[in-house]
């Protein structure tokens, strides 16, 4: 397959708890075309943060192992590559957009110095001052093999030499790239951007809080953004603003985007394909209008019925009984059940297989 | 600045609260300013700061006039004024000699029994006394500090890092297990009598404190989403660690070296006090206090003094360290340093953003 940004080949991670192993990704397979934007969708515990998180590799491991599977890059082995070359991915190459809007900010700087270092870093990438996957390489054909050109830019030497070091010096001035940061911190509208530069996290809302952070990945320009449930921590004004900015970011900024959301409506107002995950499995993937329109899997049917309709009164409102099954005992085969429990919250009453596994998913 | 602060707090208008966001920052900037409004603010700091202030400056000038006087003026001049080690004629009253004064204005705090200056004896110990509290504490913050970095970061077991953090964590669990006081003492006991023996031993048993210390600071804040944030960016790791996570950490670790100073200053004196730490004959108030216990109660400004000192030393760096933590985190310094919270208006300005 050819121009693919980002392909995932059944990838599947466990996590090593006390209890025992959860998996909580089982053989996901995914691939990404430039410009278009993947959405995900599932409930909570489906395995759409432990995806967002393996693809640049910043799971915690322990307790999460990477069981098998690859992730290909635009042409780089992420899950091959060695530990130290990973932030030479990261950044210009994948970068993340997460849910916690209130600490991805660190609270001991000014905006302007946490913006800036993201500038830096694709500044100095992009003057080849430092290593680092660009944005500027052409999209991948994976019949070849490795890409050579991505490669290359991950096998330069990771200190600067003297002489780059010498013009690297001059660049540490502390407002060298104020006006670039100002720039971004326009782009995703925030007004009065001189001020925001240089007061402290705390001292901003959660929804400019999450706009700098967009502004802090945006300013990388990477090839592929993860938003790991962008706007879940805002409430729905706030939400509905950030949603619009991000809109219009996709087309002033063309970069492909893994857009992660429990949000169905926020996935079809945002995302060109959609992705459904249950219990650490990708059941369905294709683009919006017809998943939404044609659900072939039994669970993403049961989850379209159970969006509330306004204009319909059509008595109580749909929902999944229970919850998703113990991710570290699912019988094998089947893919979609339900573990029902009794009011007093008890031991589970019975599961309930839904679904056999689909074939050909 | 501060006045214009409480004026915009009073008025609502958005321009010049943002006006006055500016002018603060602009304020905040110098941190010296900052300093002083903190201290204000906080008059137990301030009495902590001024009392650390006044040791350090006393201290200095007992080290540094004397050399310099010599070579300026060709005598030794002392801030002290009698020979610590002399011994003062003793007055005679009615048929014996009574050496033992009590405090008068020609000995602020008497003499002892010898007819030393108790003044003297205590003012000579006190440069003594800051360089070892700061050398050691210092020493065990760089090593120890450095230490738990090291073992906090990299710490997945069953790689390089994983075994490296391992072997330190559990050398300094076998240093933890013993009461530091005791090894301190068993050491000192071992190596002999002197400063330097005393100082090693203090210096063996202290790091291990701030390896925990600094671990655990690292183990809470590495996984904050900002660091995976920034990881996420493409920020190096080394670079994480001292930016984002060392700044961090780095509050704790300053209080608790600050208070440290203090604690590591009563120990030595307590190694000193038990007899086996510096020779008797060097002033150190430990050995003051030890010596002249046994007359507490007939010549009481022998012991009072020097242990007046420790207590005193002690108290100004615990409570340095305590304002210390006010100035190093950002949110309680701009709350301090601004009369008004520009929060509103900051929420003001994100309105106008949106509209």
């Amino acid at each position: 397959m050819v121009d693919s940004v980002l392909r995932i080949e059944n990838l599947s991670v466990d996590y090593e708890v006390g209890a025992g192993t959860f998996h909580a990704l089982r053989d996901v397979s995914l691939e990404m075309t430039p410009g278009r934007v993947a959405g995900i969708v599932g409930e909570t515990g489906c395995g759409k943060s432990t995806l967002a998180h393996a693809i640049p590799r910043l799971l915690r491991e322990p307790p999460a192992r990477v069981r098998r599977g690859k992730v290909w890059f635009r042409g780089i082995d992420v899950l091959a590559l060695p530990r130290w070359k990973l932030p030479l991915v990261r950044g210009t190459g994948i970068s993340m957009i997460f849910q916690e809007p209130i600490n991805s900010l660190n609270p001991a700087y000014r905006i302007y110095d946490q913006l800036v270092e993201a500038v830096r870093i694709r500044k100095m990438r992009e003057t080849g001052k430092t290593p680092g996957v660009l944005p500027s390489l052409e999209p991948h054909d994976y019949s070849t093999g490795a890409s050579p050109k991505a490669s290359e830019a991950l096998t330069r030497p990771l200190l600067p030499s003297p002489a780059d070091r010498k013009r690297l010096h001059l660049t540490r001035d502390r407002d060298a790239h104020r006006a670039d940061v100002l720039e971004y911190l326009r782009l995703v509208r925030i007004n009065d951007p001189e001020t925001i530069l240089d007061l402290y996290p705390h001292e901003l809302s959660g929804g400019m809080r999450q706009r700098i952070m967009i502004a802090m990945a945006l300013s990388e320009k990477p090839s592929l953004l993860i938003a790991d449930e962008p706007t879940s921590a805002l409430d729905v004004t706030i939400q509905a603003q950030v949603l619009t900015l991000m809109k219009e970011l996709m087309e002033e900024v063309r970069t492909s985007i893994l857009f992660i959301s429990h949000d169905l409506g926020v996935i079809a107002e945002m995302a060109d394909d959609v992705g459904v995950m249950y219990a650490g499995h990708l059941v369905e993937f294709g683009p919006v209008a017809e998943v939404y329109s044609r659900p072939r899997h039994p669970y993403t049917k049961a989850l379209l019925r159970s969006v509330p309709r306004q204009y319909k009164d059509d008595g109580p409102l749909p929902s999944l009984p229970g919850s998703v099954p113990n991710l570290s005992h699912l019988p094998s085969g089947a893919h979609f059940i339900r573990v029902v429990r009794s009011p007093d919250r008890s031991a589970p009453r019975n599961r309930v297989p839904v679904s056999k596994r689909q074939k050909g998913l | 600045m501060k006045s214009a602060g409480v004026r915009v707090a009073r008025t609502s208008t958005v321009g010049s609260a943002v006006a006055t966001i500016r002018h603060g920052l602009h304020g905040a900037r110098s941190t010296s300013l900052n300093l002083i409004k903190v201290l204000r603010a906080n008059p137990l700091t301030l009495i902590g700061f001024i009392v650390v202030l006044f040791i350090s400056v006393t201290a200095l000038l007992v080290v540094v006039v004397p050399p310099v006087s010599q070579a300026l003026l060709g005598r030794a001049i002392s801030i002290a004024p009698y020979d610590p080690n002399a011994l003062l004629p003793c007055p005679v009253v009615g048929n014996s000699t009574v050496c033992a004064q009590p405090p008068s204005a020609e000995h602020f705090f008497g003499t002892d029994r010898s007819g030393r200056d108790v003044f003297s004896r205590v003012l000579v110990a006190l440069p003594l006394h800051l360089a070892i509290g700061f050398s050691v504490a210092g020493f065990s913050l760089l090593f120890g500090g450095g230490l738990g970095l090291i073992g906090g970061f990299w710490d997945k077991p069953w790689t390089i890092g994983g075994v490296v953090s391992l072997t330190i964590m559990r050398i300094t669990d076998v240093f933890l297990a013993f009461p530091s006081l005791v090894l301190a003492l068993a050491i000192a006991a071992t190596l002999g009598r002197g400063t330097i023996p005393c100082v090693l031993a203090i210096l063996l048993t202290w790091w291990p404190y701030y390896v925990r210390l600094t671990r655990g600071e690292v183990l809470a804040v590495k996984h904050q989403p900002y660091v995976v944030a920034s990881r996420s960016a493409g920020v190096s790791e080394g670079r994480i660690l001292f930016r984002h996570v060392l700044r961090n950490i780095l509050e704790p670790l300053v209080v608790y070296f600050t208070m440290d100073v203090g604690t590591v200053l009563v120990v030595f004196s307590t190694i000193s006090f038990i007899g086996i730490g510096v020779p008797p004959e060097v002033p150190e108030w430990g050995n003051m206090v030890s010596a002249y216990g046994d007359y507490l109660l007939l010549f009481p400004w022998m012991v009072v003094f020097p242990g007046l000192a420790i207590f005193v030393t002690v108290l100004a760096f615990s409570l340095l360290g305590d304002g210390l933590r006010d100035i190093l985190d950002p949110r309680s310094r701009r709350a301090l340093t601004q009369a008004a919270i520009p929060a509103t208006s900051v929420a003001s300005s994100a309105v106008r953003s949106e509209a």
